[in-house]
Order: structure tokens, then C-alpha cells, then sequence
């Protein structure tokens, strides 16, 4: 323990005991819900190009999954995207996409409480979001659950997202491995595609709603700083994310095209008419369980999917939400670091521990939104899935902006891991390593936020709306407490690294940066790395 | 009204692929390369199972090795290394080297008789033995030459007020000529007594 003496104290740092599969579960317990979430939203909208939809987000994804993995394993501290934009593009822009990720993790929480209410009516059906009262009222007593748990200290161990995560891949792999198995007809899923093709906007508003089972990459970001020899594990448990994420959602997306139902007499709507199984998902009352209807219809399995997928599908939800809960006081109390939200967020409450003010705010926004939602009635999901893609959009977007500023302002810096496609570049007598790849990554996010204001009417009001408001309150607090509005505080990020990489383990990587910003006349040869601290 | 489930071979490859590319994914995710420090570690364990393949505790009247007792058990069980425990008994010039000697014979049995009692609590395969010598040190070498032992657990005692070295002749000789690693444990006189006394109590 550090000494707890006045002077010389050594303040207190996290402890660095998250493992390979520690890190992978907490960022599958954010990732991993989403599909729960989306595949029914997505085939609601781009029908027979559901797959399309979930391909075009899914290498978007990729991009975005790459360029945190560059950024996470370069700056394993806490705050995630919103650091990485406040490292390279400055306190405005960091505080966007701060603002934006918060946005996302507030939708966390309202959206997957919805979803594991959603999961639950499979088997208790006053649940449903049909009955709209009950309905309501019971999201809204998880959502004020989780919010007092949090508040008052309790949290889930991280033991239990291993295990949650670990049950729920079992769990999706046997989903997926039988029904493709008992179910799947390549001729099924070609008819599907020529015959239920969606319009244009259709389309566009499928991809942008796809974007949805990918948001979350920015938990294992979160977790960098607790995390094991973050520079070599987290681009591991970062593509292993990914891919598995991606082999699932396009699993998902292609068998729910093209899979033949068990049982076609219970795959009808309200008036009675045959389905296929994807327009049966798509409908709005099934979107918020629909892994747990898909897996109902595969042969045999299904009749024991039918009673446990509910229940996990319902956990996994819940831990997601109360991802929400955390991850957003958590984005609050590193904004609140750099000066980006007032102190208050980063108090922690005497009494409880536990910084009560950022818990009780967020998820009173999470409330809101939630109200919101229930008055869309049928297209309450729909609606918490717009603001979702709007945050994660335009949060990503800026990353992919930083990540590219970074390579420029900072090369010094040791990547581990870099984005593949780097050309060479001389710009004012710097020679640097462009990531094109990047450039790529800016246009899929940015054209996943066009198709969102295209497509989404809410969602263009409600998103900007939020932005906007946010950024009048960031001005306002900047000036009361003197400091720059629109330019940004001064940080010695040099040292800033050198203490975060020696805080990871990393030394030798450490000793490679110092010599490099030594060299470059950035960091003094008489400073002794091993008693620098971090910028307070 | 029901299908009758076909299995398509395009399902069926599906399926395999599904499988095969998440397990390999989380495979290749939870085996990292090893660091530098984590190779080292590795080799230094490895040979830690060389060394104490077996292990020799000394008695003696010169040692007080009844502490080291339960750590040496423990150190064995764990490498699955035999335990071979000698009481030496250092036989005056002035009698004959087989010449009965009582009490020493006495404290041998009793010391021999507590590391049984040890090692049984422990799981560990127990040798003990009890040799008379003119020389402690020198027989505790030609013990070790004898076992091929790897390891060799010695146990001091330190009075409350000593002055120079803290370790006794033969401690410094046994460190110099034993062919193999030397582990000396020195205990405060104190905890050492007081845990004598238990180990008493206990055996009876």
C-alpha cells in the first residue's frame, strides 16, 4: 500500500490485475450485449440486406477496433476515446467526444435495461413492451437498481463478467453452430436477399442502426489502465474482440436470412400471416428479444434455447447496463481530471466512496432518455438506438481525427501496435507515418453519422441537441473558473507518458520514449523518470 | 405444421467455420508471447525442480534446524523430492566413535521423531538417519557426496546478544564444501524456542 505519510506520499494508483480474458470480458460485456440489441432493429429496417447492413458497419468496425487498439496499447490510461481526442486535438474536442461517449453510455443503460426486460417477457409475457405501463415500470426499476447499487458501492466483480462473458459466447457459438447446421439453405438466404432487397433509405438507415452491435470497443480503452502489460495485451484482447464480434454479428445476420423455421405456425404477425423468420425479428415488438425468438426455431435445441437464452440474454444485459452506470461516472471523472467537466464529478462521496454526484447524473439522463423511449411506445428501441449510433458516430469520428493528429504531434510516443497502411510523410521537415487506414475509418464513421441524420428524425434533433447543449455548459464552467474556452490548458504530456508507461510495467518500452524525447530535447537529461508524477 | 430438418452441407461448413474461427480467435488471444521476465521466471523455476529433486535436512548439537523442518517438507512436497534427515552426533575424542552417548541419542530420536511426524502431515517420502562423527562438518559433506542430494537445509538459532559472526564454524564450513545448494535458515531465539515448545507439546 502507499505510504499514507503527508509529505512524500505516494498517491494511490490503480492496481494493474486485469488479465487477457479480464480484459476481453469487459469489453465482450459492453460489445457482446449489442447484437442482443440489434439484430432485431436491423432487420427491422434493411430486410433482406440485413447482412449488407451488418457488413458495411462490421468493417467499419474493424477500422474503429484498430484504431483504438493503436491508441489504447499506445496510452493505456483510463478515459478512453475521450482522451485520446483531448491528447490530440485539444480540451474542446476532447470534451466532444467526451460529451458523445457519455451520451452512449447513458443509452447503455436505459437501452439494455429495456433489452433485458425485453429478454425476460420471453418467459413472462406482462413483461412484453406490448403492455406498455408494466413494461416501463420495470426498466425503470432496474435502471434506479443499478443506480443505487452503484451509488451505495456495490458492484459486480469482475470475476462475474468473466463468467457472464464466458457462458454467453458457449452460449452464442451453440446458437449459431446449430442453426446453421439444422436450419441454414444457401437458397433460402439468396431468395431472402433478391426478393425483400430495401429501398436506398431503407438501407442507409439499416447501416447506421447496425452500427449499434459494435459500439463498446471503448471498455477494454477503460480498462487499460488496470490492465496487465497493457501495451502487449490489449491490441490482443482488442482484435480478438473484434473478430469474434464481427464473426458473430455476420453469423447472425446471414442465418436469420437464410434459416428455415422449426416450427413456421408460430413465426406469424398480429394478423395471423406467415413469416419469415427475419420478418418475424423485424417486428417491433419482438426486436427487444429477438436472439431469444431466433433460437426458439432451431430444431430440437430450441426447445431448451427457449427457456435458458432469456435468462442469459437477461444477465448479460444487465451487466451491460450497469456498464452504463460505471462507465460513465468513470468518462466523468477523467473529464473532470483535465479540467473538461467541473471537480464535482470527480468527487467521491465521503459516506458511500463512490463518486455519487456522476452516478446520480448520468443516470438521471439515462432516465430521461428513458421516458423518451417509452412515450415512442413500439419504437422506443428504435429510438435509443439512433442516439446510440449518433454518439458512437461522432465519437469515433473524432478519434479517427486524433489518432491521425497523434501519429503527427507525437511520434515519440512507442506503438506496439500501429493501424496497417502507414505511408511516410515530410511535412514542415518532420518525417512522420500516415495512417491511411484511418483516413478510411473517418469516412465510414462519418458517413454512418450522415446516414443517421439522413435516416433518423429523432435522432438528428435529439443528438445535436445534446452536443449543443453540452458544449454551452462547457463554456460557461471554463470561464467561471478561468480557463480557456475554445483553446486548451497547457500539459506536459512527455512526462505524462514516461509516468504512464512506467505506472504499466512497461520499462522497456519507457526507456525507449526518454531516450527518443531526450534526444529531441522535450525531457531534461537530469530528470529521474522513477519520481516523476502525473500532471494533477 | 413442422419442416423436416435437412442438413445442407453449406449449413454444415458454416457451422465448422463458425466454430473453428471464434475458438482459434480466443485461443490465440489467451496465450500471449511471454515476456523477458516471465521467460526468466520460467527458467529459474525449472531449475528449482532440479535442485531440490532431493533434499537433506541436517540436525545436529552445533545446529538447531527444528524451524527449517516444516518449510523443507513443504518445499519437497511441492517438487516431489525425497526428504532424507540426518541427526549428526559429534562423538568426543576422548571415546570411541560407536560409544553409546545417551542423551544426544535421546534428542536424536526426538528431533528424527518430529520430522516424521512433519513430513507425514506433509505427504512427503521421509528417509532418516542418525550418524556419529568426529566431525559434524565433515560428515554432513560426505552425506551430501553420498545422497547426490541437491539441496542441503540447515536451521541456526540466534541468541538475543552475539558478537561477531553470527554463524557458527561449521555452518561456514558445510557453506564452503557441500556440492550443492545450501539453504541456512537463522531464527530468532525466542520464536525458535516457543515454537520448539508447540512441536513438544504436540508430539507429546
Amino acid at each position: 500500500m502507499p505510504s499514507k505519510s503527508a509529505e512524500g506520499a505516494t498517491p494511490p494508483t490503480l492496481r494493474r490485475a486485469v488479465t487477457p480474458w479480464g480484459s476481453y470480458s469487459w469489453g465482450y460485456a459492453d460489445v457482446g450485449a449489442d447484437i442482443y440489441a440489434a439484430l432485431g432493429l436491423v432487420v427491422g429496417a434493411a430486410a433482406g440486406a440485413a447482412n449488407v447492413a451488418f457488413a458495411f458497419a462490421g468493417l467499419v468496425y474493424v477500422l474503429v477496433g484498430l484504431a483504438y487498439t493503436e491508441l489504447a496499447s499506445t496510452f493505456p490510461v483510463a478515459g478512453g476515446g475521450q482522451f485520446f481526442v483531448l491528447r490530440g486535438l485539444g480540451d474542446i474536442w476532447g470534451f466532444i467526444a467526451g460529451w458523445a461517449v457519455l451520451l452512449d453510455f447513458t443509452i447503455d443503460i436505459a437501452l439494455f435495461a429495456w433489452t433485458m426486460i425485453g429478454y425476460l417477457s420471453n418467459l413472462v409475457p406482462v413483461l412484453s413492451s406490448a403492455n406498455a405501463v408494466p413494461h416501463f415500470i420495470f426498466v425503470l426499476i432496474v435502471v434506479i437498481g443499478l443506480t443505487l447499487l452503484n451509488v451505495f458501492g456495490v458492484r459486480e466483480s469482475s470475476r462475474l463478467n468473466e463468467v457472464v462473458g464466458a457462458i454467453d459466447i458457449a452460449n452464442e457459438l451453440a446458437i449459431l453452430c446449430l442453426a446453421a447446421l439444422f436450419t441454414f439453405h444457401p437458397q433460402v438466404l439468396i431468395h431472402t436477399m433478391q426478393a425483400h432487397w430495401p429501398s436506398t433509405f431503407q438501407l442507409l438507415n439499416g447501416v447506421s442502426l447496425a452500427i449499434i452491435s459494435f459500439v463498446g470497443i471503448e471498455s477494454i480503452s477503460q480498462a487499460a489502465q488496470e490492465t496487465d502489460r497493457p501495451a502487449s495485451i490489449i491490441p490482443r484482447t482488442s482484435v480478438a474482440l473484434i473478430l469474434t464480434i464481427l464473426i458473430f454479428a455476420l453469423s447472425y445476420s446471414n442465418l436469420v436470412l437464410g434459416m428455415q423455421p422449426w416450427h413456421p405456425d408460430a413465426v406469424v404477425d398480429a394478423a395471423g400471416h406467415h413469416l419469415q423468420v427475419f420478418q418475424w425479428l423485424g417486428l417491433a415488438p419482438n426486436q427487444d428479444h429477438a436472439i431469444a425468438l431466433l433460437a426458439s426455431q432451431i430444431p430440437y435445441y430450441g426447445a431448451v434455447a427457449a427457456v435458458y437464452v432469456p435468462l442469459v440474454g437477461a444477465v448479460l444485459m444487465l451487466i451491460s447496463s450497469n456498464s452504463g452506470v460505471y462507465g460513465a461516472s468513470r468518462i466523468a471523472y477523467s473529464m473532470a481530471t483535465y479540467h473538461l467537466l467541473p471537480s464535482a464529478f470527480s468527487r467521491v462521496a465521503a459516506r458511500f466512496r463512490t463518486p455519487m454526484v456522476s452516478i446520480l447524473v448520468f443516470s438521471g439522463v439515462a432516465v430521461i432518455e428513458l421516458v423518451f423511449a417509452a412515450i415512442q411506445g413500439d419504437q422506443g428501441l428504435a429510438f435509443l438506438g439512433d442516439l446510440y449510433a449518433f454518439g458512437a458516430a461522432t465519437s469515433y469520428s473524432l478519434v479517427f481525427i486524433a489518432l491521425i493528429a497523434l501519429r503527427y504531434t507525437d511520434p515519440f510516443s512507442p506503438r506496439t501496435y500501429r493501424m496497417p497502411l502507414s505511408i511516410t510523410l515530410t511535412t514542415r521537415g518532420r518525417r512522420w507515418s500516415f495512417p491511411v487506414l484511418a483516413v478510411f475509418g473517418f469516412l465510414g464513421t462519418f458517413s454512418i453519422l450522415v446516414f443517421a441524420f439522413m435516416t433518423h428524425p429523432i435522432g438528428r434533433i435529439a443528438g445535436p441537441s445534446w452536443v449543443l447543449a453540452g458544449l454551452i455548459f462547457y463554456v460557461i464552467y471554463r470561464r467561471v473558473h478561468g480557463h480557456p474556452a475554445l483553446h486548451s490548458r497547457r500539459h506536459d504530456w512527455v512526462k505524462d507518458q514516461v509516468v504512464v508507461l512506467r505506472e504499466a510495467g512497461e520499462l522497456e518500452l519507457m526507456d525507449q520514449y526518454v531516450t527518443e524525447v531526450q534526444d529531441a530535447g522535450l525531457l531534461g537529461n537530469d530528470i529521474s523518470v522513477t519520481t516523476l508524477e502525473r500532471e494533477k | 405444421m413442422t419442416f423436416v430438418v435437412a442438413i445442407h452441407p453449406v449449413g454444415a461448413a458454416l457451422a465448422a467455420a463458425i466454430f473453428v474461427s471464434t475458438v482459434s480467435t480466443l485461443w490465440w488471444m489467451l496465450h500471449p508471447p511471454k515476456t523477458k521476465a516471465e521467460e526468466a521466471a520460467e527458467v529459474i523455476t525449472e531449475h528449482v525442480q532440479e535442485i531440490v529433486s532431493t533434499v537433506v535436512v541436517v540436525m545436529s548439537e552445533a545446529t538447531s534446524s527444528e524451524h527449517m523442518l516444516p518449510l523443507a517438507m513443504r518445499i519437497a512436497s511441492k517438487q516431489r523430492a525425497s526428504v532424507l534427515v540426518v541427526y549428526v552426533i559429534e562423538v568426543p575424542m576422548q571415546l570411541p566413535v560407536n560409544a553409546a552417548m545417551g542423551d544426544e541419542e535421546r534428542r536424536a530420536l526426538e528431533g528424527l521423531a518430529a520430522a516424521q511426524a512433519i513430513a507425514k502431515k506433509s505427504g512427503v517420502d521421509l528417509r532418516t538417519e542418525t550418524v556419529k562423527t568426529r566431525n559434524t562438518g565433515q560428515a554432513i559433506v560426505s552425506i551430501i557426496g553420498r545422497e547426490r542430494a541437491h539441496l542441503l537445509v540447515l536451521g541456526m538459532v540466534r541468541r538475543a546478544h552475539f558478537s561477531g559472526n553470527p554463524f557458527s564454524g561449521l555452518i561456514e564450513y558445510v557453506s564452503a564444501h557441500a556440492p550443492c545448494d545450501v539453504m541456512i535458515g537463522v531464527r530468532p531465539y525466542g520464536q525458535a524456542t516457543k515454537m520448539l515448545e508447540s512441536l513438544k507439546e504436540e508430539l507429546g
